[in-house]
């Protein structure tokens, strides 16, 4: 399996765009930007509807309206973030797939994206009970581990700046 | 004489310590981003309910009365996080176009939104204040990055 996503890496970076980004000077930094704006809205976003989650602000109005307002932008941001992330993987996909880092940030966005489905579909069952009040400790602990694993994806995504 | 600071500051047994630790530079960096993601957000919302304001201005208002506690916060760490890392790479920061570019757009992001609830109080000033926050809450960003290519 391993041998295959080896040779998947390989025919990835041979690409033609690939080898582009690779080789400008300025479409690696251009992406990363791209990809550094994306995510701090992803994370901003993120950790204002966990910190609300965790019980703070309530007197700020309802969760409901706050995950309305703020979940669209999360997507948005998702979405481009995973794009120029795809783009600067396919530049150096055999070094960057060997990573220990980037091996990391991808376990902790599927842990982080577990935990988010779990909550949707238990944390918000009773979600009138306590759309304007304190959540409840699942509620809560739904928030604490989203805000951490998120950290952990920042915090794994600088470490593979310095690693590779 | 900026460069025989820079030569001072990197010297100092402060800035060996930090430079000696390489986990140092990564996790203020992480700290800083969290912090950008924190002003950025907020910036955003700000900025697109100035541009687009459902209903009042006096929303507006009312949001950035909410947000303001955590974005000031979140600039108080970045100012500290900053320093950290200018004292372990003075030259990297204070001798780069980009990073004397980014303070500036520091200090205006801070100015415009120090003044809020003063822009919020014609409509077409508003509007204008939306795009310029916006925009300059992107070039910061933007700046910030090009710091470690320039």
């Amino acid at each position: 399996m391993f041998e295959r996503l080896h040779a998947l890496c390989q025919g990835l970076e041979q690409l033609p765009f690939a080898r582009e980004i690779r080789e400008s000077d300025w479409m690696f930094p251009t992406l990363e930007t791209v990809h550094v704006i994306a995510l701090t809205i992803v994370v901003g976003t993120i950790l204002s509807v966990d910190i609300r989650l965790l019980g703070r602000g309530l007197r700020n109005g309802a969760f409901t309206a706050l995950a309305r307002e703020l979940l669209p932008w999360t997507w948005v941001g998702f979405v481009i973030a995973s794009i120029a992330g795809l783009l600067m993987f396919s530049s150096k996909a055999v070094t960057y797939a060997a990573n220990g880092p980037f091996q990391v940030k991808l376990l902790l966005l599927l842990l982080a994206g577990l935990n988010m489905v779990v909550f949707h579909r238990l944390g918000m069952r009773n979600i009138g009970e306590w759309d304007t009040r304190p959540p409840p400790l699942s509620a809560r602990l739904a928030g604490a581990a989203s805000i951490l694993l998120w950290i952990g994806v920042v915090a794994a995504g600088r470490w593979i700046g310095f690693t590779t | 004489m900026i460069e025989s600071l820079c030569n001072w500051l990197a010297a100092t047994p402060v800035s060996l310590a930090f430079q000696r630790w390489a986990w140092f530079v990564p996790t203020v960096q992480v700290v800083h981003i969290l912090c950008v993601g924190v002003v950025f957000t907020a910036t955003l919302r700000v900025g697109v309910a100035l541009i687009a304001p459902r209903g009042s201005f006096r929303g507006v208002t009312e949001l950035w009365r909410r947000l303001q506690p955590a974005v000031w916060t979140a600039l108080s760490v970045l100012l500290l996080t900053g320093i950290l890392l200018t004292i372990t790479e003075p030259a990297r920061e204070l001798l780069n176009w980009v990073f004397r570019t980014k303070m500036i757009l520091v200090i205006l992001l801070a100015g415009l939104l120090g003044a809020l609830p003063r822009l919020t109080a014609q409509p077409p000033v508003a509007r204008a204040s939306g795009v310029l926050l916006l925009t300059v809450g992107l070039a910061l960003i933007t700046a910030g990055r090009w710091i470690a290519y320039v």
